[in-house]
């Protein structure tokens, strides 16, 4: 059965343009414009693996879900792939490394993401 | 003399820097007269011929005043470190400055009064602290000084006239002298003071205009500069979206689509997808520049960071970098920690700016090696290469915003023309120096030079 990744992105055309990727690649792939939506998505039908994007309506809409989604029973196992171009904005450069104790997620990848990239991250997470 | 005002409290706060050095300078001219007292008197009575004058109590007042001087010094030490601990009191720099003022002309009066009073033509050194006070206080206060100094000096030399104290002539031979000779005195003396505070104060005044004038103009700048540096990152920031946006799509489409397009479509998408990653780069260099002139405006704290340990975390994966280019890196750096006043996000910038420049503009098998050294009160980054170098004619423009060397646009068309321009602005401001050393075709070093932190 096809893995099922949600993607939660508020431009449309990244969304569009990781869709066509990953469906190349024979995942299943759903998608949600905000964070609240994206919430209810996974809880709704929980996928294997979601790819959230850090500044949606406000600049840290992605950490918000991030911890709602690690704090909840039945999402927390679900693998977190933060696409991220906050590093370059803001002061704050983010590491898995030194910054997983305070942000949950699994790992993280700068934007734009190379289509190679996003595939060999996607299997990683998934295999673990 | 209570309401003798010296106008220090309308001062603004930069002035009381100024203020504080005038008592340094002050308290060294002082010590100046203790020294010129103990060698006036024994030249005065014994090459000049005054031997009425009343030298060891000039003696003992040259005493007093060393002894003065002494607590001066204290107490302005005393003063300093309450600035810098950040409560300074104004009005004790008031009181401090007034009390040395009035303190310094009572003992001249008297020294004058000892050393033959309105025959002493050293009356005129009333003159220097009604400079002093035109230049430091208000037109007003200045005034006020120049006024004290005429009344000390008249209230002496008419004492002595009238016998109210006593007078001591410079030598045997001088009569005491006539009413008018002391009413001219008394004139030459009023006449010269008054006319003193009016063309330094006037002076001054213009000179106050023009400052307050650049302090406009300077608050102006900045503000601007803050204003620009808040679009920048705006700007740049609203062109990444975009950008990241376009490049997803080229992706996405050469990737899924390649099959079904050919081969020159294919080439298309790649050269727009990597005119795409150029204006990426640019934007991201724009957003730097924009956060290290903000951070140079002052949001910053000051901060030391361990040049060494940055080159530690760092080495591997320059390391990396150059294996991929078929480029030996060497690296070292000292053991101990070199502390320099930069934040570590800035160093690095420089460092990664410097070494990255080293290993793109350097073809396969060459040679880059950067060290950190510390040479007495300075800490030394070395970063050369064995790349293409760089011409004698555009050596001098290598630190200007998007500058590019006519043989780096041909040798490699990425780059912006800012890393150097955000290092050397980043260098600066941590108090050092960037330089560059270089010849064409055979390589280039460039080196920092920054100070120590305590």
């Amino acid at each position: 059965m096809a893995k099922r990744v949600l993607i939660i992105d508020d431009d449309p055309d990244i969304v569009e343009a990781e869709k066509m990727i990953l469906e190349s690649h024979g995942y299943e792939v759903d998608s949600a414009s905000d964070g609240d939506s994206g919430l209810a998505k996974a809880q709704k039908a929980p996928p294997d693996l979601i790819i959230l994007d850090v500044m949606m309506t406000t600049m840290d809409q992605g950490f918000q879900v991030a911890y709602k989604l690690k704090q909840s029973p039945e999402l927390k196992a679900i693998p977190v792939l933060m696409a991220t171009s906050v590093g370059q904005v803001t002061k704050f450069k983010f590491d898995p490394k030194t910054d997983s104790d305070f942000l949950p997620v699994e790992a993280f990848i700068e934007k734009p993401i190379k289509p190679s990239d996003l595939i060999s991250t996607v299997e990683k997470l998934l295999r673990a | 003399m209570a309401d003798l005002d010296l106008g220090i409290t309308e001062l603004l706060v930069p002035r009381r820097a100024e203020l504080t050095e005038r008592v340094a300078w002050f308290v060294r001219l002082r010590w100046l007269a203790v020294a010129g007292m103990l060698v006036a008197v024994p030249i005065g009575q014994g090459l000049l011929g005054f031997q009425h004058i009343a030298g060891q109590t000039i003696l003992l007042l040259a005493g007093v005043l060393f002894v003065l001087n002494l607590v001066y010094v204290g107490i302005s030490r005393t003063l300093n470190r309450q600035v810098q601990g950040g409560k300074p009191d104004l009005r004790k720099f008031e009181r401090f400055a007034k009390t040395q003022v009035l303190l310094d002309l009572l003992i001249l009066t008297a020294i004058l009064h000892f050393s033959g009073g309105v025959r002493n033509p050293f009356s005129f050194y009333y003159i220097f602290h009604v400079i002093i006070s035109s230049i430091l206080l208000s037109r007003r206060s200045a005034y006020g000084v120049a006024a004290l100094c005429l009344g000390l000096f008249s209230g002496m030399v008419l004492m002595e006239h009238f016998g109210i104290v006593h007078d001591y002539p410079l030598n045997v031979l001088q009569q005491k002298p006539s009413a008018g000779y002391v009413t001219t005195a008394i004139l030459a003396l009023g006449t010269t003071l008054f006319t003193a505070v009016f063309m330094a104060t006037s002076i001054m005044e213009r000179l106050k205009q023009k400052e307050r004038e650049l302090e406009q103009a300077w608050r102006e700048v900045k503000q601007l500069e803050a204003t620009k540096s808040r679009f920048l990152v705006l700007v740049s920031h609203e062109m990444r979206s975009p950008i990241v946006a376009i490049r997803s799509i080229l992706d996405a489409l050469s990737v899924v689509y390649s099959k079904c397009m050919g081969e020159k479509p294919v080439a298309m998408l790649a050269r727009a997808g990597e005119r795409a990653d150029s204006l990426l780069t640019l934007t991201k260099d724009l957003l730097t520049l924009a956060r290290q002139q903000a951070i140079q405006e002052g949001q910053g704290e000051p901060q030391v960071v361990d040049a060494s340990a940055v080159m530690r975390s760092n080495l591997e994966l320059f390391k990396a970098e150059a294996e991929q280019k078929n480029l030996a890196l060497t690296g070292s750096y000292p053991e101990r920690p070199v502390n320099v006043r930069a934040d570590s996000e800035s160093m690095n910038l420089v460092l990664s700016n410097l070494v990255s420049n080293a290993i793109r503009y350097t073809p396969a098998g060459g040679k880059v090696g950067v060290s950190w050294q510390t040479d007495g009160p300075w800490a030394v980054l070395k970063v050369s290469d064995t790349g293409i170098g760089i011409s004698e004619s555009e050596l001098p423009h290598m630190f200007k915003e998007f500058f590019r060397a006519e043989n780096a646009k041909k040798f490699t068309a990425s780059g912006t023309g800012l890393g150097l321009a955000i290092t050397k602005n980043i260098v600066e401001r941590a108090g050092g120096r960037i330089e560059v050393n270089s010849r064409l075709n055979e390589g280039s070093t460039f080196t920092v030079t920054l100070p120590l932190a305590e």
